[in-house]
């Protein structure tokens, strides 16, 4: 789960590492809460979004009085920003910058333990002065069994060529850093830039956070669900996402993704699906949405998921796909969908492929309904290799598309 | 032969009183594999499915000290302590089916396992399965219909994959070695490149075929151990994941099937992969294929030598 900077900004505050002085403004009748720190000097107006590069964005905004701030503040709440609204700003104290650092750590999986990463250029991305200057970016694996100490902090600072009379302080940084990743189970953490005042402070001028869902149960502050998808949720999104919280049983529409295509897909098993909608793509059909079932859910639960899918307009095929389940019932799942097919009385083609519990007499209602319903269903078993289903369906497709045009 | 399993495996089940467990174990019996103990603290001395049920590892193997590996499905609350555990006792294969553990967990447990000696498989593994030999966790659930005794290894990041894998290459009448379901976590026991170094020598396994998702460099670690010439046996993969990688930042069904920063890219391992001359199929059927192109000129070129 990514954070959002202020979230981040929490966690630093907590483990004692410095962050500026600031405030999260939600509306504009917060400005006030910005006037103790514009007495003090310039303020720097930052909108909150979990996409990155917001300073190319327009998201970060330097200003000098009053009025300034107040148009930022407008010019930012609640506006799109990189895909998302941005309903919180932040409004720091611009800090006098000496130098900027950049401080990382993210694990790694072929050493399958966490890797520190230090630089004495921040402030752009690390990926930039990695291309530009390797010779300072310094990656340092850590032993997860010893994680940092200052003893090691202190080396680790020594090699990446931070100066002498840096060296302790930045040590006792890292040790905090690598703390708040552990304590706080981080995937990955960023501070860039880590900036040197002219007063010679170090401050975390941002954090780019990203907690590890596994550990959710013990996070030490609960932070507010996300779906991280990188744009606002659609409303055919959200009522799938619905479904799945309202009945425990199995997985139905946890994820739920609309695309841009012509052809429903209702999918079972998660490496299956994602193997399927690629193959549906290579042989030239255009998903509607990715979605998956899974755990043997209830009959109800698939049978609202299949009327959310069969719900976008314009489809032209839809595709009942998964692997052989191993407890998902076949009869159970198929059921809840006919229950959909049979109001809603779809007109395109639907192909069917599913092995496991239950399938033969799943085929069965399948065909009673394509005849009583006069719907057009074949039906695969297992046998036919998944990623063959999506060929004869992307033809079917292309075939009814061109009766229908004729 | 095979690799990580076979008929003198015997096996201890962590967590075997609950529901996973439970299940796991019939599955296991009733493919023949030798289930010799289970592990719930507080439920020693009870039985599941005619299997002795003890308080720890400790006690298990005062009665039964023939255990060689442990299959792990306690909940991901007590997995660092049911692999913690596991490795003190020094069990040599452990197999984790559990899913969800927290990324610092299972990054101890392994640093730990690796000064034990001990193999870590998973989390979020189904199991293991040696056709005709042996089974470990829920792979091939109660049918096994996937699974047929040949010389294909198959490795592969999906559980529900790995059977649908072993199934199309059954359908064309080539069995296989060995399946291992490694999972798709971001940090895991057993890499492609592990297997592909037992699979190397098991003179049972005649071609590896690798099912790979985006996300991780584990693919690509692969590659340059083949590239290498470690491993030289032929090689098929398919990697999953084409159009999600139009959406980024969406965990889909695996948490490994994230994109960060743009490394881990379908893309970058198809090309390392190929580099190192794997046949990638387009499409996942299309596997049987290559495999059956790739022991013909394999085997023509072995007899000319």
């Amino acid at each position: 789960m990514k954070l959002y900077e202020f979230e981040g900004m929490q966690i630093f505050a907590q483990t004692g590492i410095a962050i500026p002085q600031q405030v999260v403004i939600q509306s504009i009748e917060e400005l006030e809460k910005t006037y103790d720190l514009l007495r003090k000097g310039s303020v720097v107006v930052k909108a909150q979004t979990l996409a990155g590069k917001r300073g190319k964005a327009g998201a970060i905004k330097f200003c000098d009085t009053k009025s300034a701030t107040k148009n930022a503040i407008k010019q930012m709440l609640n506006k799109a920003i990189l895909n998302e609204t941005a309903t919180k700003l932040i409004v720091a104290e611009k800090l006098t910058v000496k130098k900027e650092y950049y401080l990382g750590l993210i694990f790694s999986q072929e050493l399958r333990s966490p890797v520190l990463i230090l630089s004495t250029k921040g402030g752009i991305d690390i990926e930039e002065t990695e291309k530009l200057h390797p010779e300072i970016v310094h990656k340092f694996p850590i032993n997860i069994l010893e994680g940092i100490d200052e003893k090691i902090a202190k080396q680790f600072s020594k090699t990446a060529q931070f100066q002498e009379n840096e060296i302790n302080e930045l040590a006792r940084i890292l040790v905090k850093f690598y703390k708040a990743f552990s304590d706080f189970d981080m995937k990955m953490a960023e501070i860039n830039p880590l900036i040197k005042t002219k007063e010679n402070k170090f401050i975390a001028a941002d954090a780019v956070i990203v907690l590890d869902e596994a550990a959710e149960y013990r996070y030490k502050i609960k932070f507010p669900q996300r779906m991280g998808i990188g744009r606002e949720l659609t409303p055919i999104e959200i009522a799938a996402k619905k479904i799945d919280e309202e009945d425990y049983r199995g997985v139905a529409g946890r994820t739920y993704i609309d695309l841009d295509g012509d052809i429903g897909v209702l999918a079972s098993g998660g490496g299956a699906s994602i193997t399927c909608v690629d193959a549906l793509i290579s042989y030239g059909g255009k998903p509607a949405n990715y979605t998956e079932y899974s755990g043997n859910p209830s009959a109800e639960k698939v049978e609202k998921l299949a009327r959310v899918v069969l719900s976008k307009k314009e489809l032209n095929g839809l595709w009942i796909i998964g692997g052989t389940a191993n407890f998902t019932r076949i009869d159970i799942t198929i059921g809840g969908i006919i229950k959909a097919l049979k109001e809603i009385k779809p007109k395109f083609p639907i192909v069917v492929r599913r092995g496991g519990q239950g399938e033969k007499e799943a085929f069965a209602m399948l065909n009673q309904a394509a005849k009583d319903y006069g719907l057009d269903i074949s039906c695969y078993d297992d046998t036919t290799p998944m990623t063959v289903s999506a060929k004869i369906l992307a033809d079917k497709v292309r075939n009814y598309k061109e009766r229908c045009r004729k | 032969m095979s690799i990580l399993i076979n008929e003198n495996t015997r096996i201890l089940v962590q967590g075997i009183t609950g529901n996973e467990g439970t299940r796991a174990t019939k599955f296991m019996l009733a493919y023949g594999s030798k289930v010799v103990a289970g592990v719930t603290p507080g439920k020693g001395g009870q039985s599941v499915e005619s299997v002795p049920v003890y308080n720890s590892i400790k006690e298990a193997l005062v009665k039964h000290p023939e255990i060689n590996c442990s299959v792990i499905l306690v909940p991901p609350k007590f997995a660092k302590a049911a692999m913690l555990e596991a490795i003190e006792n020094k069990i040599k294969l452990i197999n984790i089916i559990t899913e969800f553990i927290p990324i610092h967990d299972v990054a101890e447990c392994i640093a730990k396992a690796k000064l034990a000696g001990c193999i870590i498989i998973g989390p979020t593994s189904v199991g293991i399965i040696s056709p005709g030999k042996c089974k470990i966790g829920v792979i091939g659930g109660d049918t096994n219909k996937a699974y047929m005794q040949g010389n294909i290894g198959i490795i592969s990041k999906s559980g529900g994959m790995s059977s649908e894998t072993a199934y199309i290459f059954k359908l064309a009448g080539i069995g296989q070695s060995t399946v291992v379901s490694i999972g798709g976590d971001v940090v895991n026991g057993f890499s492609f490149k592990d297997a592909l170094e037992m699979f190397e020598k098991d003179p049972e396994t005649k071609a590896v075929v690798i099912f790979g998702e985006i996300g991780g460099t584990y693919e690509e670690e692969a590659a340059a151990f083949i590239k290498a010439k470690e491993f030289t046996k032929p090689c098929a993969a398919f990697i999953s994941g084409k159009f999600a990688e139009a959406l980024p930042n969406v965990t889909l069904g695996h948490a490994g099937a994230i994109i960060e920063g743009g490394k881990g890219s379908r893309e970058s391992k198809v090309k390392a992969l190929r580099e190192a001359g794997v046949m990638v199929a387009e499409v996942h059927h299309e596997l049987v294929d290559l495999i059956k192109k790739a022991l013909k000129i394999w085997l023509a070129t072995h007899i000319l030598r």
